[in-house]
C-alpha cells in the first residue's frame, strides 16, 4: 500500500469513528448513565440539523451561528420534554420507551408540517486538501476535531466540576444524593438536557454532509444505541472505545474487498462474482456482526471488564 | 348447567362463515360499471413521504394538475374524475396493499404511479392478477413487457445511447459506475455496460470509440449517506467520467461530498437519474454545475404546451420558482395518454382503452411530440442532453428527435403475443 493510500485509510477510519462518537455521545449520557431508553434521541439529532437549516436559510445567519444555536435549542427542548414527560416516568423503563417513541413521532410530524417532507441541503464553503493522488474534504477534519472537543469537554465536566460530581452522585444513588442536599430532580433535568444538546450538536455538525429531512433521525438512532450498548458501563470511555472498534471495522470493510464469491449466470458485464467487502453495504453489515459478536463475548460491553472487581 | 363448549361442528360452521365473509369481495367482484355514475374513480400510488419523495412530490404535483386539467375541460366522456391517492411512504410493502385497496374497494378505472422499480415489481403481480390497467410514469431500467401496463417514462436506449456518445467524445473512454443497490441499479448497470462498451448502441457503433470500465461498479444501498470510502475509491481508479445511477434523498449527499472533496472539476459526472427528482434544486449550483443528464423533459424547453404547463403549475404550487422536472412532466403525460385512450375508446373499460392506446396515439405534450409505441406499450420521445447551469437550471446541449426505447421494443411485441407479463433484461 502506498503512503497516500495509507493516509487516506487512516482518515477514513477517523471519519467512521467521528460519526459514531457524534451520534452516541448524547445517548451515552441519557441511556448509558441515566438508563433512559430515549427513542426520541434520533429526533434530537434531526432538530439540531433543522435548527441549522432554519437559521441559515430563513434567518440568513452565518452557518457557524446556526451550529452554535442548535445544541442550545435542542437542550431546551430536551429539558422541556424531561420536565413534561420523562420526570413522571422514572423507574418505569417500558413506559419511558413508549412515551419517548410518542415524542419521536410527534417531533417528526411537527417538523414535517413546518418544513415539509422534502430533503433539503445546507451548502458549505470549506475546501479540500491533497494527499498524494487523493483529495480530501477539510470539513471531515473539522468534524473530527469538534467530536474530540465535545468528548473531552463532557469528560472534564463530569470528572472535575462540582456539577459533574453532583450529577454522578445523583445517578449513582438518588436517595443518598438527595439526603446530602443535592437537588436531584434538577440534576436529572440538566443531565438529560445536556444529552439532548449533544445530540443537537451532532445533528448540526453532520447537517452539511447529509441531507436534511424530517425522518433523518431514524437512519442514525440504531447506530447510536449499538455504540453505547457495546461501550458498556463506563459510559464515556466505553463509548469512545466502542466507537473506535466499530468505526475501525466499518471503515476497513468498507474499503477493502475481503474475498469474492463466484456467481452463476448474468455474466456479460465484468463482475461475474460478488465481492464481499469493499463497499459501504458490507461496512454496515460488518459493524452489526462485530457488535453482535462483541456482546456475545463481552455481555457487559467493552468497558464491563475494566471495573475493579468489588 | 354450564353452557356447552363449542364442539367441532360449531367451530367448522363458524370458521366457514367467517372465511366466506372474508373472501366475499373477491368472489363477487365484477367489473364495476363506471357508465352509471357521474364520477369515475382513478387511483395514484406515489411516495409523498420518506426517502423516495424527492420524486414522489413532483409526480404528485403533476398528477393532481393533470387530473384537475382534465376535469376543468369537462372531464372524460361527460364524467368527472375522482382522484384517489395513497401515500406509499417510500415503503415497498405499501404498494401491493394500496394497489389491492384501489382495485377492490375503490374500484378505480386506472392506476398510475409506482416510483422505484422495486415498488413497481412489488405490485405488478397484483395488477396482473386483477387485470387492472396501469401506467408507470417514470424513468426506469427498461424491459417491462406487460399487456396491462403502459410506460410513459424513458428507458436505457433513450438515455444511455446519447450519454455514452457524448461522454466518449467529450471526456474519454474510462468510466467508473456507482449505482443504487436494487433491481433498477443492477439492471441499469447491465445495459450501461453494453452501451458503453459498444460506443453508444446496443450493437457496436461503427467508427465510434469504445468505452471501458475502470475500478469495480459499486452498488450502494438507498439509506447510505456517507460516501467517503466510495469517493476515495473513485479517485484511486482515475476515471475520465463517472456514471451515476444513484437514487433517492440519501444519495443526494454523494454529489455534495464529491464536490467537497474537490472532484467536481476533475471528474465529470453523467447520470440517468440526477435531476428527475430536482436534485439540482436541493444542491447548490456550484456543487453540481456541469453534470450532464438526458431526459425528454426539462422546464427550459420552449413550446406553447410547456409555457402553459409552467404557468399553471407555478400558480397551483404558489411558487414562482417552482421546477416541474421530468418526474412531474411524465406523470402529467401519463394521465393525458390515458385520457386520450379513454376518449378514443369511448369507454373506461380496460380492453377498449388498451386497444385505443395500441392504435398508436401521439400528441403534442409539454415535452414536444410524444408517441405510444403500440407493440411495446412504451413511449417514443425527443430526448435532450443537458448540463446543470449556474442558476439551478439546465442548459440543453443537444436534442435527439424520436428516440425509441429500442432495448424493450426489440424484445416485446404485445400485439403479436398479448399474454406477456414479464420484464426482459440483458442476459
Amino acid at each position: 500500500m502506498s503512503l497516500d493510500t495509507a493516509v487516506i485509510m487512516v482518515l477514513e477510519i477517523l471519519n467512521s469513528i467521528t460519526i459514531l462518537v457524534l451520534l452516541a455521545l448524547g445517548l451515552a449520557l441519557i441511556f448509558g448513565m441515566m438508563r433512559i431508553v430515549n427513542l426520541a434521541q434520533g429526533e434530537f439529532f434531526t432538530v439540531g440539523a433543522f435548527t441549522v437549516l432554519a437559521s441559515t436559510r430563513y434567518a440568513h445567519l452565518p452557518l457557524w451561528v446556526g451550529m452554535l444555536l442548535a445544541p442550545l435549542v435542542v437542550a431546551g427542548l430536551g429539558i422541556a420534554i424531561e420536565r413534561a414527560i420523562i420526570r413522571r416516568l422514572y423507574g418505569r423503563p417500558l413506559d419511558v420507551m413508549l412515551a419517548t417513541w410518542g415524542v419521536s413521532l410527534l417531533l417528526i410530524g411537527l417538523i414535517t408540517v413546518t418544513f415539509g417532507a422534502v430533503t433539503q441541503g445546507i451548502p458549505f464553503a470549506l475546501g479540500n486538501f491533497s494527499v498524494g493522488r487523493y483529495q480530501y474534504p477539510e470539513y471531515r477534519i473539522v468534524m473530527t476535531t469538534v467530536a474530540a472537543g465535545l468528548m473531552l469537554s463532557v469528560y472534564l465536566l463530569f470528572r472535575y466540576t462540582a456539577f459533574g460530581r453532583r450529577a454522578r452522585a445523583t445517578i449513582a444513588n438518588p436517595d443518598m444524593a438527595s439526603a446530602a442536599g443535592i437537588n436531584t430532580p434538577r440534576m436529572f433535568m440538566l443531565t438529560f438536557g445536556l444529552g439532548a444538546g449533544l445530540a443537537g450538536a451532532a445533528g448540526a455538525i453532520m447537517a452539511p454532509i447529509v441531507g436534511v429531512v424530517p425522518t433523518m433521525g431514524v437512519l442514525y438512532i440504531a447506530r447510536a444505541f449499538i455504540t453505547v450498548v457495546v461501550g458498556g458501563p463506563i459510559v464515556l470511555l466505553g463509548t469512545l472505545s466502542s466507537a473506535s472498534a466499530l468505526g475501525l471495522i466499518e471503515a476497513l470493510i468498507s474499503h477493502f474487498p475481503l474475498f469474492t464469491i463466484a456467481t452463476a449466470g448474468h455474466c456479460t458485464p465484468p463482475p461475474c462474482e460478488i465481492s464481499i467487502g469493499g463497499s459501504a453495504f458490507f461496512g454496515q453489515i460488518a459493524l452489526l456482526i462485530f457488535a453482535i459478536l462483541l456482546l456475545r463475548l463481552l455481555p457487559q460491553g467493552i468497558s464491563g471488564f475494566w471495573r475493579p472487581r468489588p | 348447567m354450564a353452557r356447552q363448549r363449542p364442539n367441532r361442528r360449531d367451530f367448522l360452521r363458524t370458521a366457514a362463515a367467517a372465511g366466506g365473509v372474508s373472501v366475499f369481495p373477491a368472489v363477487l367482484r365484477h367489473r364495476p360499471s363506471w357508465a352509471a355514475a357521474n364520477t369515475v374513480p382513478v387511483g395514484s400510488l406515489l411516495d409523498k413521504t420518506g426517502g423516495i419523495n424527492i420524486y414522489g412530490l413532483p409526480a404528485i404535483a403533476g398528477t393532481e394538475y393533470a387530473v384537475a386539467e382534465i376535469n376543468a375541460k369537462g372531464g372524460l366522456l361527460g364524467k368527472q374524475l375522482e382522484l384517489i391517492q395513497y401515500d406509499t411512504q417510500s415503503d415497498i410493502a405499501n404498494f401491493p396493499k394500496f394497489a389491492k385497496k384501489l382495485i377492490l374497494e375503490d374500484q378505480v378505472a386506472v392506476i398510475h404511479g409506482g416510483i422505484t422499480s422495486a415498488s413497481r415489481e412489488s405490485f405488478r403481480p397484483v395488477i396482473d392478477e386483477y387485470k387492472q390497467l396501469y401506467f408507470y410514469n417514470i424513468i426506469y431500467e427498461g424491459g417491462v413487457c406487460d399487456k396491462y401496463v403502459f410506460v410513459t417514462g424513458e428507458t436505457p436506449s433513450q438515455q444511455m445511447g446519447p450519454l455514452a456518445k457524448y461522454a466518449l467524445k467529450k471526456y474519454g473512454t474510462k468510466a467508473y459506475t456507482v449505482a443504487a443497490d436494487y433491481n433498477f441499479g443492477h439492471i441499469s448497470w447491465k445495459w450501461w455496460d453494453i452501451f458503453w462498451r459498444n460506443g453508444g448502441g446496443l450493437e457496436p457503433v461503427a467508427g465510434a470509440k469504445r468505452g471501458q470500465h475502470v475500478g469495480k461498479v459499486e452498488f450502494i444501498p438507498l439509506d447510505v449517506t456517507d460516501f467517503n470510502a466510495t469517493i476515495n475509491r473513485i479517485q484511486e481508479a482515475k476515471p475520465d467520467v463517472l456514471m451515476s445511477f444513484l437514487v433517492g434523498g440519501a444519495h443526494i449527499n454523494f454529489y455534495r461530498q464529491f464536490a467537497a472533496a474537490g472532484l467536481k472539476n476533475k471528474i465529470p459526472i453523467i447520470s440517468t437519474t440526477f435531476g428527475f427528482g430536482n436534485e439540482h434544486i436541493v444542491l447548490d449550483a456550484k456543487e453540481v454545475e456541469g453534470l450532464v443528464a438526458c431526459y425528454p423533459y426539462f422546464d427550459e424547453l420552449d413550446n406553447p404546451q410547456n409555457r402553459a404547463l409552467k404557468a399553471g403549475m407555478k400558480k397551483k404550487m404558489g411558487n414562482p420558482n417552482y421546477y416541474i422536472g421530468d418526474a412531474g412532466a411524465e406523470s402529467y403525460n401519463g394521465w393525458h395518454f390515458w385520457a386520450k385512450g379513454v376518449q378514443k375508446a369511448g369507454s373506461f373499460e380496460r380492453e377498449p382503452v388498451t386497444k385505443a392506446l395500441e392504435s398508436g396515439i401521439e400528441w403534442d405534450s409539454p415535452m414536444g411530440r410524444v408517441k405510444m409505441d403500440p407493440a411495446s406499450h412504451h413511449t417514443i420521445f425527443t430526448m435532450h442532453l443537458a448540463a446543470v447551469n449556474s442558476k439551478r437550471g439546465w442548459n440543453v446541449l443537444e436534442s435527439f428527435p424520436n428516440i425509441p426505447p429500442t432495448e424493450t421494443m426489440q424484445l416485446c411485441d404485445l400485439i403479436k403475443n398479448p399474454n406477456q407479463h414479464t420484464q426482459y433484461q440483458p442476459k
